[in-house]
Protein backbone atom coordinates (compact mmCIF):
# COMPACT_ATOMS: atom_id res chain seq x y z
CA UNK A 1 0.00 0.00 0.00
CA UNK A 2 1.52 3.39 -0.92
CA UNK A 3 1.68 6.33 1.27
CA UNK A 4 -0.42 7.63 -0.77
CA UNK A 5 -3.30 5.44 -0.21
CA UNK A 6 -2.33 4.81 3.50
CA UNK A 7 -2.66 9.46 3.24
CA UNK A 8 -5.91 9.16 1.67
CA UNK A 9 -7.57 6.62 3.46
CA UNK A 10 -6.30 8.53 6.73
CA UNK A 11 -8.37 12.03 5.05
CA UNK A 12 -11.63 10.16 4.46
CA UNK A 13 -11.68 8.51 7.82
CA UNK A 14 -10.84 12.33 8.90
CA UNK A 15 -13.14 13.99 7.58
CA UNK A 16 -15.98 11.32 8.57
CA UNK A 17 -15.06 11.05 12.18
CA UNK A 18 -13.35 14.34 12.86
CA UNK A 19 -16.62 16.27 13.44
CA UNK A 20 -18.64 14.39 15.46
CA UNK A 21 -18.94 15.21 18.74
CA UNK A 22 -19.59 11.93 20.42
CA UNK A 23 -20.00 12.85 23.56
CA UNK A 24 -23.37 14.38 21.73
CA UNK A 25 -24.54 11.30 21.15
CA UNK A 26 -25.60 10.72 24.65
CA UNK A 27 -27.73 13.74 24.96
CA UNK A 28 -30.98 11.51 23.88
CA UNK A 29 -30.00 9.57 26.76
CA UNK A 30 -29.75 13.19 29.43
CA UNK A 31 -32.23 15.00 31.63
CA UNK A 32 -32.26 17.82 29.24
CA UNK A 33 -34.05 19.85 31.73
CA UNK A 34 -30.86 22.00 33.09
CA UNK A 35 -30.20 22.40 29.45
CA UNK A 36 -33.89 23.83 28.41
CA UNK A 37 -33.83 26.07 31.69
CA UNK A 38 -30.40 27.00 30.36
CA UNK A 39 -31.06 28.02 27.44
CA UNK A 40 -34.90 29.54 27.65
CA UNK A 41 -32.94 32.04 30.20
CA UNK A 42 -30.26 32.39 26.78
CA UNK A 43 -31.85 35.66 25.51
CA UNK A 44 -32.34 37.64 28.88
CA UNK A 45 -29.10 36.67 30.73
CA UNK A 46 -28.39 39.70 33.51
CA UNK A 47 -31.47 42.00 35.26
CA UNK A 48 -33.89 41.34 32.67
CA UNK A 49 -34.12 37.85 33.63
CA UNK A 50 -37.07 36.56 34.10
CA UNK A 51 -39.16 39.62 34.83
CA UNK A 52 -38.52 41.77 31.24
CA UNK A 53 -39.89 39.01 29.08
CA UNK A 54 -43.05 37.90 31.16
CA UNK A 55 -43.82 42.30 30.86
CA UNK A 56 -43.84 42.07 27.74
CA UNK A 57 -46.14 39.10 27.46
CA UNK A 58 -48.40 40.82 29.81
CA UNK A 59 -47.78 44.02 27.49
CA UNK A 60 -48.81 42.36 24.62
CA UNK A 61 -51.89 40.84 25.97
CA UNK A 62 -53.29 44.35 27.16
CA UNK A 63 -52.47 45.83 23.71
CA UNK A 64 -53.91 45.37 20.27
CA UNK A 65 -52.23 44.92 16.98
CA UNK A 66 -51.19 48.65 15.58
CA UNK A 67 -51.29 50.46 18.90
CA UNK A 68 -48.20 52.84 18.79
CA UNK A 69 -46.14 51.58 22.38
CA UNK A 70 -42.68 53.43 23.45
CA UNK A 71 -40.63 51.43 25.44
CA UNK A 72 -38.90 52.86 28.78
CA UNK A 73 -36.17 51.08 30.74
CA UNK A 74 -33.44 51.52 33.35
CA UNK A 75 -30.78 51.24 30.74
CA UNK A 76 -30.29 54.78 29.03
CA UNK A 77 -27.61 54.22 26.23
CA UNK A 78 -28.16 52.32 23.41
CA UNK A 79 -25.20 49.83 22.98
CA UNK A 80 -25.23 49.32 27.08
CA UNK A 81 -28.97 47.74 27.20
CA UNK A 82 -30.97 49.83 25.74
CA UNK A 83 -30.56 48.13 22.24
CA UNK A 84 -31.31 44.81 23.95
CA UNK A 85 -34.46 46.21 25.69
CA UNK A 86 -35.84 47.58 22.47
CA UNK A 87 -35.15 44.94 20.24
CA UNK A 88 -36.68 42.40 22.70
CA UNK A 89 -39.58 44.48 23.12
CA UNK A 90 -40.20 44.51 18.71
CA UNK A 91 -40.20 40.77 18.87
CA UNK A 92 -42.83 40.41 21.91
CA UNK A 93 -44.91 43.09 20.57
CA UNK A 94 -44.97 41.85 17.03
CA UNK A 95 -47.66 43.27 15.16
CA UNK A 96 -47.45 46.51 17.32
CA UNK A 97 -45.33 49.34 16.35
CA UNK A 98 -42.36 49.66 18.86
CA UNK A 99 -40.89 52.80 19.41
CA UNK A 100 -37.38 53.60 21.24
CA UNK A 101 -36.84 56.42 23.31
CA UNK A 102 -33.18 56.54 23.24
CA UNK A 103 -31.36 56.47 19.44
CA UNK A 104 -27.99 54.69 18.57
CA UNK A 105 -26.57 58.08 19.16
CA UNK A 106 -27.89 57.44 23.13
CA UNK A 107 -29.63 60.50 22.48
CA UNK A 108 -33.32 61.02 24.54
CA UNK A 109 -36.20 60.82 21.43
CA UNK A 110 -38.80 62.50 23.24
CA UNK A 111 -40.93 62.29 19.82
CA UNK A 112 -41.06 58.95 20.26
CA UNK A 113 -42.51 59.05 23.47
CA UNK A 114 -45.17 61.81 21.92
CA UNK A 115 -46.07 59.83 19.19
CA UNK A 116 -47.01 56.66 21.02
CA UNK A 117 -50.18 55.57 22.20
CA UNK A 118 -48.71 53.10 25.58
CA UNK A 119 -45.39 53.55 27.25
CA UNK A 120 -44.18 50.39 28.50
CA UNK A 121 -41.99 51.19 31.38
CA UNK A 122 -39.96 48.49 33.29
CA UNK A 123 -38.42 48.92 36.49
CA UNK A 124 -39.05 53.15 36.07
CA UNK A 125 -40.64 55.40 38.05
CA UNK A 126 -43.81 56.79 36.89
CA UNK A 127 -44.81 60.59 36.50
CA UNK A 128 -47.34 61.23 39.17
CA UNK A 129 -51.27 61.07 37.76
CA UNK A 130 -49.50 58.60 34.85
CA UNK A 131 -52.92 56.51 33.72
CA UNK A 132 -51.52 52.81 34.63
CA UNK A 133 -53.68 50.65 32.76
CA UNK A 134 -51.42 47.01 33.55
CA UNK A 135 -48.96 46.47 36.47
CA UNK A 136 -47.15 43.56 36.07
CA UNK A 137 -43.35 41.53 36.97
CA UNK A 138 -41.83 45.17 37.68
CA UNK A 139 -43.48 47.04 34.62
CA UNK A 140 -46.17 49.56 33.98
CA UNK A 141 -48.31 50.22 31.02
CA UNK A 142 -48.91 53.50 30.76
CA UNK A 143 -52.05 55.06 28.46
CA UNK A 144 -51.02 58.90 27.74
CA UNK A 145 -53.94 61.07 27.25
CA UNK B 1 -47.71 19.69 16.23
CA UNK B 2 -47.73 22.71 13.56
CA UNK B 3 -44.03 22.62 12.82
CA UNK B 4 -44.48 18.93 12.27
CA UNK B 5 -47.71 18.92 9.90
CA UNK B 6 -45.91 22.52 8.32
CA UNK B 7 -42.71 20.34 7.45
CA UNK B 8 -44.67 17.14 6.18
CA UNK B 9 -46.83 19.57 4.24
CA UNK B 10 -43.82 21.02 2.49
CA UNK B 11 -42.35 17.81 1.86
CA UNK B 12 -45.51 16.25 0.41
CA UNK B 13 -45.96 19.26 -1.87
CA UNK B 14 -42.84 19.40 -2.81
CA UNK B 15 -42.65 15.68 -4.26
CA UNK B 16 -44.17 16.38 -7.27
CA UNK B 17 -42.37 19.56 -8.01
CA UNK B 18 -38.99 17.44 -7.86
CA UNK B 19 -40.57 14.94 -10.24
CA UNK B 20 -41.49 17.66 -12.71
CA UNK B 21 -38.18 18.85 -12.78
CA UNK B 22 -36.53 15.54 -12.78
CA UNK B 23 -39.07 12.58 -13.35
CA UNK B 24 -36.02 10.03 -13.21
CA UNK B 25 -34.92 11.27 -9.22
CA UNK B 26 -35.26 8.49 -6.98
CA UNK B 27 -34.72 8.25 -2.99
CA UNK B 28 -32.73 9.94 -0.59
CA UNK B 29 -32.27 12.50 -2.87
CA UNK B 30 -35.64 12.63 -4.24
CA UNK B 31 -37.07 13.02 -0.30
CA UNK B 32 -34.34 15.93 0.05
CA UNK B 33 -35.28 17.82 -2.45
CA UNK B 34 -38.67 17.76 -2.22
CA UNK B 35 -38.29 19.52 0.87
CA UNK B 36 -36.34 21.74 0.08
CA UNK B 37 -38.37 22.36 -2.94
CA UNK B 38 -41.70 23.02 -0.70
CA UNK B 39 -40.30 25.26 1.31
CA UNK B 40 -39.19 27.30 -1.60
CA UNK B 41 -42.56 26.77 -3.20
CA UNK B 42 -44.62 28.37 0.41
CA UNK B 43 -41.93 30.94 0.23
CA UNK B 44 -43.15 32.26 -3.45
CA UNK B 45 -46.40 31.89 -2.89
CA UNK B 46 -46.43 33.90 0.42
CA UNK B 47 -44.34 36.66 -1.41
CA UNK B 48 -46.52 36.75 -4.63
CA UNK B 49 -49.47 36.67 -2.52
CA UNK B 50 -47.99 39.45 -0.57
CA UNK B 51 -46.92 41.95 -3.21
CA UNK B 52 -50.54 40.86 -4.79
CA UNK B 53 -51.47 42.99 -1.94
CA UNK B 54 -53.75 39.44 -0.92
CA UNK B 55 -53.43 38.77 3.07
CA UNK B 56 -52.85 35.04 4.11
CA UNK B 57 -54.53 32.80 5.79
CA UNK B 58 -53.82 29.06 6.42
CA UNK B 59 -56.69 27.71 3.69
CA UNK B 60 -55.71 30.33 0.71
CA UNK B 61 -51.63 29.35 1.03
CA UNK B 62 -52.32 25.60 1.41
CA UNK B 63 -55.00 25.77 -1.27
CA UNK B 64 -52.29 27.80 -3.65
CA UNK B 65 -49.65 25.27 -2.59
CA UNK B 66 -51.45 22.27 -3.60
CA UNK B 67 -52.37 23.89 -6.58
CA UNK B 68 -48.78 24.12 -7.37
CA UNK B 69 -48.00 20.74 -6.38
CA UNK B 70 -50.86 19.10 -8.61
CA UNK B 71 -49.75 20.97 -11.61
CA UNK B 72 -46.12 20.01 -10.85
CA UNK B 73 -47.40 16.53 -10.66
CA UNK B 74 -49.26 17.02 -14.09
CA UNK B 75 -45.90 17.97 -15.27
CA UNK B 76 -44.32 15.08 -14.14
CA UNK B 77 -46.37 12.50 -15.71
CA UNK B 78 -45.77 13.47 -18.85
CA UNK B 79 -41.88 14.07 -18.10
CA UNK B 80 -39.89 11.08 -19.66
CA UNK B 81 -38.02 8.81 -16.75
CA UNK B 82 -34.69 10.18 -18.88
CA UNK B 83 -32.02 10.73 -16.35
CA UNK B 84 -28.10 10.27 -17.19
CA UNK B 85 -26.29 8.54 -14.24
CA UNK B 86 -22.47 8.68 -13.92
CA UNK B 87 -22.23 5.43 -12.65
CA UNK B 88 -24.11 1.86 -11.68
CA UNK B 89 -21.66 0.59 -9.80
CA UNK B 90 -23.51 -2.85 -7.98
CA UNK B 91 -22.33 -2.56 -4.30
CA UNK B 92 -21.47 -5.87 -2.72
CA UNK B 93 -23.71 -7.14 0.32
CA UNK B 94 -20.65 -6.15 2.35
CA UNK B 95 -20.21 -2.61 1.11
CA UNK B 96 -24.21 -2.45 1.61
CA UNK B 97 -24.39 -3.33 4.86
CA UNK B 98 -21.17 -1.34 5.98
CA UNK B 99 -23.09 1.25 4.30
CA UNK B 100 -26.56 1.01 6.11
CA UNK B 101 -23.60 0.68 9.64
CA UNK B 102 -22.38 4.41 8.45
CA UNK B 103 -26.29 5.64 8.01
CA UNK B 104 -27.10 4.47 11.11
CA UNK B 105 -24.23 6.50 12.68
CA UNK B 106 -25.51 9.60 10.76
CA UNK B 107 -28.97 9.09 12.18
CA UNK B 108 -27.30 9.06 15.03
CA UNK B 109 -25.71 12.56 14.52
CA UNK B 110 -28.59 13.64 13.43
CA UNK B 111 -30.70 12.76 16.41
CA UNK B 112 -28.48 13.88 18.94
CA UNK B 113 -28.42 17.28 17.10
CA UNK B 114 -32.13 17.12 17.10
CA UNK B 115 -32.58 17.26 20.85
CA UNK B 116 -29.93 19.84 21.17
CA UNK B 117 -31.47 22.39 19.17
CA UNK B 118 -35.17 21.68 20.09
CA UNK B 119 -34.63 21.74 23.93
CA UNK B 120 -35.53 25.58 24.18
CA UNK B 121 -37.30 27.69 21.93
CA UNK B 122 -34.26 29.28 19.83
CA UNK B 123 -32.26 31.42 21.56
CA UNK B 124 -29.94 33.46 19.40
CA UNK B 125 -30.18 37.12 19.33
CA UNK B 126 -30.57 37.08 15.78
CA UNK B 127 -33.64 34.49 15.55
CA UNK B 128 -35.48 37.21 17.42
CA UNK B 129 -33.86 40.17 16.21
CA UNK B 130 -34.17 38.85 12.18
CA UNK B 131 -35.49 35.80 11.70
CA UNK B 132 -38.03 34.76 14.15
CA UNK B 133 -39.25 38.34 14.44
CA UNK B 134 -39.52 38.90 10.94
CA UNK B 135 -41.93 35.38 10.82
CA UNK B 136 -43.65 36.84 13.65
CA UNK B 137 -44.55 40.50 12.36
CA UNK B 138 -46.01 39.24 9.03
CA UNK B 139 -47.28 36.32 10.42
CA UNK B 140 -49.47 39.06 12.58
CA UNK B 141 -50.32 40.94 9.43
CA UNK B 142 -51.00 37.78 7.35
CA UNK B 143 -48.58 39.75 4.74
CA UNK B 144 -45.03 41.06 4.54
CA UNK B 145 -45.46 44.24 6.19
CA UNK B 146 -43.59 46.99 4.24
CA UNK B 147 -44.51 49.29 6.87
CA UNK B 148 -42.26 47.08 9.27
CA UNK B 149 -39.19 47.18 7.08
CA UNK B 150 -39.04 50.72 5.74
CA UNK B 151 -39.59 51.88 9.70
CA UNK B 152 -36.07 53.09 10.11
CA UNK B 153 -36.45 51.81 13.95
CA UNK B 154 -36.40 48.42 12.45
CA UNK B 155 -32.74 48.48 10.38
CA UNK B 156 -31.57 46.24 13.26
CA UNK B 157 -33.92 43.56 11.78
CA UNK B 158 -31.99 44.03 8.22
CA UNK B 159 -35.10 44.66 6.10
CA UNK B 160 -33.05 44.08 3.06
CA UNK B 161 -33.02 40.06 3.58
CA UNK B 162 -34.17 37.69 1.62
CA UNK B 163 -38.16 35.83 3.12
CA UNK B 164 -37.66 32.45 3.07
CA UNK B 165 -37.17 31.27 6.07
CA UNK B 166 -39.51 34.18 8.13
CA UNK B 167 -42.05 33.02 5.56
CA UNK B 168 -41.54 29.46 6.59
CA UNK B 169 -42.27 30.35 10.28
CA UNK B 170 -45.32 31.97 9.22
CA UNK B 171 -46.46 29.44 7.26
CA UNK B 172 -46.54 27.23 10.35
CA UNK B 173 -47.72 29.52 12.65
CA UNK B 174 -50.79 29.97 9.60
CA UNK B 175 -51.15 26.55 10.24
CA UNK B 176 -51.06 26.33 13.67
CA UNK B 177 -53.37 29.86 14.06
CA UNK B 178 -50.67 31.33 16.63
CA UNK B 179 -47.04 31.91 16.51
CA UNK B 180 -45.20 29.50 18.66
CA UNK B 181 -41.48 29.52 18.66
CA UNK B 182 -41.07 26.46 21.10
CA UNK B 183 -40.24 24.44 18.22
CA UNK B 184 -39.28 26.62 15.04
CA UNK B 185 -35.59 24.72 15.81
CA UNK B 186 -36.85 21.96 14.17
CA UNK B 187 -36.60 23.56 10.52
CA UNK B 188 -32.73 23.73 10.81
CA UNK B 189 -32.80 20.15 11.73
CA UNK B 190 -35.12 19.60 8.34
CA UNK B 191 -33.03 21.77 6.35
CA UNK B 192 -29.66 19.60 7.07
CA UNK B 193 -31.14 16.76 7.16
CA UNK B 194 -32.41 17.43 3.29
CA UNK B 195 -28.74 17.92 2.37
CA UNK B 196 -27.56 14.99 3.88
CA UNK B 197 -29.89 13.08 1.80
CA UNK B 198 -28.86 15.01 -0.91
CA UNK B 199 -24.98 13.95 -0.79
CA UNK B 200 -26.42 10.68 0.12
CA UNK B 201 -28.86 9.71 -2.96
CA UNK B 202 -26.20 11.91 -5.13
CA UNK B 203 -23.14 10.14 -4.08
CA UNK B 204 -24.76 6.67 -3.90
CA UNK B 205 -25.65 7.27 -7.96
CA UNK B 206 -22.23 8.12 -8.77
CA UNK B 207 -19.58 6.25 -6.89
CA UNK B 208 -22.07 3.41 -4.55
CA UNK B 209 -23.68 3.56 -1.05
CA UNK B 210 -20.36 2.77 0.71
CA UNK B 211 -18.93 6.10 -0.12
CA UNK B 212 -22.05 8.27 -0.61
CA UNK B 213 -23.25 7.28 2.98
CA UNK B 214 -19.28 7.93 4.83
CA UNK B 215 -19.79 11.95 2.62
CA UNK B 216 -22.93 12.05 4.41
CA UNK B 217 -21.52 11.37 7.85
CA UNK B 218 -18.68 13.78 6.82
CA UNK B 219 -21.19 16.12 6.14
CA UNK B 220 -23.10 16.10 9.31
CA UNK B 221 -20.73 18.95 10.90
CA UNK B 222 -21.45 21.56 8.41
CA UNK B 223 -25.11 20.42 7.07
CA UNK B 224 -26.86 19.98 10.86
CA UNK B 225 -26.04 23.66 11.55
CA UNK B 226 -25.32 24.75 15.42
CA UNK B 227 -27.24 28.15 14.56
CA UNK B 228 -30.50 27.40 15.75
CA UNK B 229 -33.23 29.35 14.25
CA UNK B 230 -30.76 30.97 11.67
CA UNK B 231 -31.10 31.08 7.90
CA UNK B 232 -27.73 29.89 7.68
CA UNK B 233 -28.85 26.59 7.93
CA UNK B 234 -31.32 26.70 5.31
CA UNK B 235 -28.94 28.97 3.13
CA UNK B 236 -26.57 25.90 3.67
CA UNK B 237 -28.85 23.74 2.21
CA UNK B 238 -29.61 24.81 -0.98
CA UNK B 239 -26.47 25.68 -1.76
CA UNK B 240 -25.03 22.68 -0.91
CA UNK B 241 -27.69 20.97 -2.65
CA UNK B 242 -27.36 23.78 -5.76
CA UNK B 243 -24.03 22.61 -6.22
CA UNK B 244 -24.05 19.38 -6.09
CA UNK B 245 -26.90 19.28 -8.90
CA UNK B 246 -24.71 21.18 -11.11
CA UNK B 247 -21.76 19.75 -10.75
CA UNK B 248 -23.40 16.35 -12.59
CA UNK B 249 -25.45 18.61 -14.45
CA UNK B 250 -22.40 20.03 -16.21
CA UNK B 251 -21.57 16.70 -17.58
CA UNK B 252 -24.50 16.96 -19.70
CA UNK B 253 -27.49 15.56 -17.46
CA UNK B 254 -29.79 18.57 -17.69
CA UNK B 255 -32.53 17.77 -15.03
CA UNK B 256 -29.58 18.02 -12.62
CA UNK B 257 -28.82 20.91 -14.30
CA UNK B 258 -32.45 22.77 -13.88
CA UNK B 259 -32.19 21.14 -10.18
CA UNK B 260 -29.04 22.94 -9.56
CA UNK B 261 -30.55 26.20 -11.11
CA UNK B 262 -33.43 25.85 -9.06
CA UNK B 263 -31.93 25.33 -5.64
CA UNK B 264 -29.43 28.20 -6.11
CA UNK B 265 -32.19 31.05 -6.99
CA UNK B 266 -34.07 29.65 -3.65
CA UNK B 267 -30.53 29.54 -1.80
CA UNK B 268 -30.99 33.41 -2.88
CA UNK B 269 -34.35 33.35 -1.18
CA UNK B 270 -32.38 32.52 2.11
CA UNK B 271 -29.47 35.04 2.66
CA UNK B 272 -28.10 37.80 0.21
CA UNK B 273 -25.00 35.40 -0.01
CA UNK B 274 -27.21 33.59 -2.35
CA UNK B 275 -27.17 36.32 -4.77
CA UNK B 276 -23.14 36.26 -4.77
CA UNK B 277 -23.45 32.29 -4.97
CA UNK B 278 -24.93 32.69 -8.36
CA UNK B 279 -21.73 34.86 -9.61
CA UNK B 280 -19.87 32.50 -8.18
CA UNK B 281 -21.55 29.36 -10.02
CA UNK B 282 -21.86 31.45 -13.59
CA UNK B 283 -17.90 32.14 -12.93
CA UNK B 284 -16.96 28.80 -12.04
CA UNK B 285 -19.21 27.40 -14.89
CA UNK B 286 -17.43 29.48 -17.07
CA UNK B 287 -13.83 28.39 -16.13
CA UNK B 288 -14.51 25.09 -15.25
CA UNK B 289 -14.82 24.74 -19.39
CA UNK B 290 -14.57 27.77 -21.22
CA UNK B 291 -15.02 26.44 -24.46
CA UNK B 292 -18.73 25.96 -23.25
CA UNK B 293 -19.53 29.27 -21.35
CA UNK B 294 -22.85 29.40 -22.68
CA UNK B 295 -23.75 26.89 -19.90
CA UNK B 296 -24.20 29.48 -17.61
CA UNK B 297 -27.36 30.59 -19.34
CA UNK B 298 -28.97 27.88 -18.52
CA UNK B 299 -28.71 29.53 -14.75
CA UNK B 300 -31.73 31.60 -15.99
CA UNK B 301 -34.19 30.08 -12.81
CA UNK B 302 -32.17 31.64 -10.25
CA UNK B 303 -32.14 34.67 -11.59
CA UNK B 304 -36.45 34.50 -12.04
CA UNK B 305 -36.75 33.02 -8.56
CA UNK B 306 -34.98 36.25 -7.08
CA UNK B 307 -36.36 38.74 -9.43
CA UNK B 308 -39.92 39.42 -7.00
CA UNK B 309 -37.80 39.82 -3.93
CA UNK B 310 -35.09 41.91 -5.37
CA UNK B 311 -37.55 44.22 -6.72
CA UNK B 312 -39.88 44.29 -4.22
CA UNK B 313 -37.28 45.44 -1.99
CA UNK B 314 -35.97 48.07 -4.68
CA UNK B 315 -39.38 49.63 -5.26
CA UNK B 316 -39.51 49.56 -0.97
CA UNK B 317 -35.84 51.35 -0.64
CA UNK B 318 -34.79 48.35 1.90
CA UNK B 319 -30.61 48.33 1.96
CA UNK B 320 -28.45 46.48 3.23
CA UNK B 321 -25.51 47.75 5.19
CA UNK B 322 -22.15 45.63 3.69
CA UNK B 323 -19.91 46.82 1.69
CA UNK B 324 -19.81 50.69 2.97
CA UNK B 325 -16.33 50.97 4.46
CA UNK B 326 -15.18 50.81 0.90
CA UNK B 327 -12.99 54.19 1.62
CA UNK B 328 -11.41 51.87 4.18
CA UNK B 329 -9.93 49.37 1.67
CA UNK B 330 -6.38 50.87 1.92
CA UNK B 331 -6.05 50.76 5.76
CA UNK B 332 -7.20 47.15 5.65
CA UNK B 333 -5.14 46.14 3.69
CA UNK B 334 -2.08 46.82 5.46
CA UNK B 335 -3.83 44.74 8.37
CA UNK B 336 -4.08 41.65 6.23
CA UNK B 337 -1.91 39.59 8.61
CA UNK B 338 -4.25 40.49 11.79
CA UNK B 339 -7.77 39.72 9.31
CA UNK B 340 -5.96 36.22 8.17
CA UNK B 341 -5.62 35.56 11.94
CA UNK B 342 -8.62 36.60 13.04
CA UNK B 343 -10.32 34.12 10.19
CA UNK B 344 -8.63 31.43 10.97
CA UNK B 345 -9.07 31.84 14.46
CA UNK B 346 -12.67 31.59 14.53
CA UNK B 347 -13.06 29.03 11.70
CA UNK B 348 -15.39 26.22 12.49
CA UNK B 349 -14.05 22.96 12.52
CA UNK B 350 -10.84 23.58 11.50
CA UNK B 351 -9.15 20.07 11.45
CA UNK B 352 -12.19 19.06 8.69
CA UNK B 353 -10.70 22.11 6.96
CA UNK B 354 -7.06 21.33 7.22
CA UNK B 355 -8.16 17.51 6.11
CA UNK B 356 -9.81 18.82 3.32
CA UNK B 357 -7.08 21.18 2.09
CA UNK B 358 -4.71 17.95 2.42
CA UNK B 359 -7.18 15.54 0.46
CA UNK B 360 -6.94 18.52 -1.99
CA UNK B 361 -3.09 18.22 -2.35
CA UNK B 362 -3.39 14.41 -1.91
CA UNK B 363 -5.70 14.03 -4.81
CA UNK B 364 -4.86 13.37 -8.40
CA UNK B 365 -4.12 16.38 -10.48
CA UNK B 366 -6.89 14.85 -13.03
CA UNK B 367 -9.24 14.75 -10.48
CA UNK B 368 -8.77 18.04 -9.04
CA UNK B 369 -9.60 19.15 -13.13
CA UNK B 370 -12.70 17.13 -12.65
CA UNK B 371 -14.10 18.82 -9.95
CA UNK B 372 -13.15 22.07 -11.34
CA UNK B 373 -16.39 23.48 -11.02
CA UNK B 374 -17.12 22.78 -7.07
CA UNK B 375 -13.61 23.88 -6.44
CA UNK B 376 -13.97 26.92 -8.13
CA UNK B 377 -17.49 28.07 -6.87
CA UNK B 378 -16.87 27.09 -2.91
CA UNK B 379 -13.32 29.28 -3.43
CA UNK B 380 -15.00 32.38 -5.05
CA UNK B 381 -18.04 32.14 -2.38
CA UNK B 382 -15.61 32.32 0.27
CA UNK B 383 -13.27 35.00 -1.22
CA UNK B 384 -16.14 36.90 -1.75
CA UNK B 385 -16.80 36.89 1.83
CA UNK B 386 -13.67 37.99 2.44
CA UNK B 387 -13.99 40.54 0.06
CA UNK B 388 -16.93 42.12 2.30
CA UNK B 389 -14.89 42.04 5.24
CA UNK B 390 -11.92 44.35 3.58
CA UNK B 391 -14.78 46.65 2.96
CA UNK B 392 -17.22 46.83 5.81
CA UNK B 393 -18.40 49.28 7.78
CA UNK B 394 -17.69 48.23 11.02
CA UNK B 395 -14.72 47.02 12.90
CA UNK B 396 -12.95 44.10 10.96
CA UNK B 397 -11.84 42.21 13.71
CA UNK B 398 -15.79 42.34 14.93
CA UNK B 399 -17.40 41.66 12.16
CA UNK B 400 -15.27 38.41 10.98
CA UNK B 401 -15.95 37.00 14.77
CA UNK B 402 -19.44 37.25 14.53
CA UNK B 403 -20.25 36.39 10.98
CA UNK B 404 -17.24 33.97 10.20
CA UNK B 405 -17.96 31.40 12.17
CA UNK B 406 -21.58 30.85 10.47
CA UNK B 407 -20.75 31.97 7.39
CA UNK B 408 -17.49 29.96 6.34
CA UNK B 409 -19.61 26.83 6.32
CA UNK B 410 -21.87 27.90 3.72
CA UNK B 411 -20.36 25.79 1.20
CA UNK B 412 -18.06 23.45 3.32
CA UNK B 413 -20.49 20.89 2.28
CA UNK B 414 -19.83 20.53 -1.45
CA UNK B 415 -16.29 21.40 -1.20
CA UNK B 416 -15.86 18.34 1.55
CA UNK B 417 -17.76 16.44 -1.01
CA UNK B 418 -15.43 16.80 -3.52
CA UNK B 419 -12.47 15.82 -1.99
CA UNK B 420 -14.26 12.54 -0.64
CA UNK B 421 -15.07 12.16 -3.87
CA UNK B 422 -11.48 12.31 -5.13
CA UNK B 423 -9.61 10.62 -2.62
CA UNK B 424 -12.38 7.18 -3.24
CA UNK B 425 -10.39 6.05 -5.90
CA UNK B 426 -6.74 6.47 -4.93
CA UNK B 427 -8.45 4.91 -1.25
CA UNK B 428 -9.40 2.18 -2.86
CA UNK B 429 -6.72 1.86 -4.76
CA UNK B 430 -8.13 2.77 -8.08
CA UNK B 431 -7.42 5.36 -10.80
CA UNK B 432 -10.67 6.50 -11.41
CA UNK B 433 -13.68 7.08 -9.45
CA UNK B 434 -16.21 4.49 -11.71
CA UNK B 435 -14.99 1.71 -9.82
CA UNK B 436 -13.89 2.91 -6.54
CA UNK B 437 -16.25 0.45 -4.88
CA UNK B 438 -15.58 -2.64 -7.11
CA UNK B 439 -12.75 -2.70 -4.94
CA UNK B 440 -13.23 -4.77 -1.46
CA UNK B 441 -10.41 -2.64 0.63
CA UNK B 442 -11.76 0.78 1.31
Amino acid sequence: MSWRRVAAVGVVLLLALGGIDFRSLAVPLLDRSAIAAEMAREPDRGIWWPDYPRFLQAVRQRTGPDEVIAVVVPATRWDYGYAYAYYRASYFLAGRQVLPVVGRDDRFLPENLRAARYIAAWHRPLPPGAHVVLRAAGGALVERP
Amino acid sequence: VSVIVALMTLAAAGLPMALAVDRGLRGPALVGVAFLYGSGAVYLVELLLALAGLRWSALLVTALLLLVAAAALVLARRASAVRKHSSSAAADPVRKTAARLVDLLTLLVVLSQGFVTTVASPWSWDFWAIWGLKGRVFFEARTIDFRFLESRWNDFAHPDYPLLLPLNYAHAALLGGSWDDRWLGVYGLAFGMALLLVVRGLLAEECGPLIAAVAALAASPFALSPWVGLADGPFLAFAGAALLFLRPGLRDDPAALRHGALLLGLAAGCKNEGSALIVAAAVAIVLAEPRRWRRVVSLWPAVVLIAPWTIARTLHHLHGDTGGGVAQLPERLRHLPEIARALATTLPHPLLWAAMLIGLLLAPRTARAGERFLLTAASLQLAFYVAVYLVTPFGVVWHIETSWPRIATHVAVPLLVAVIVMLAPLAAGRQTLAHAEARPDL
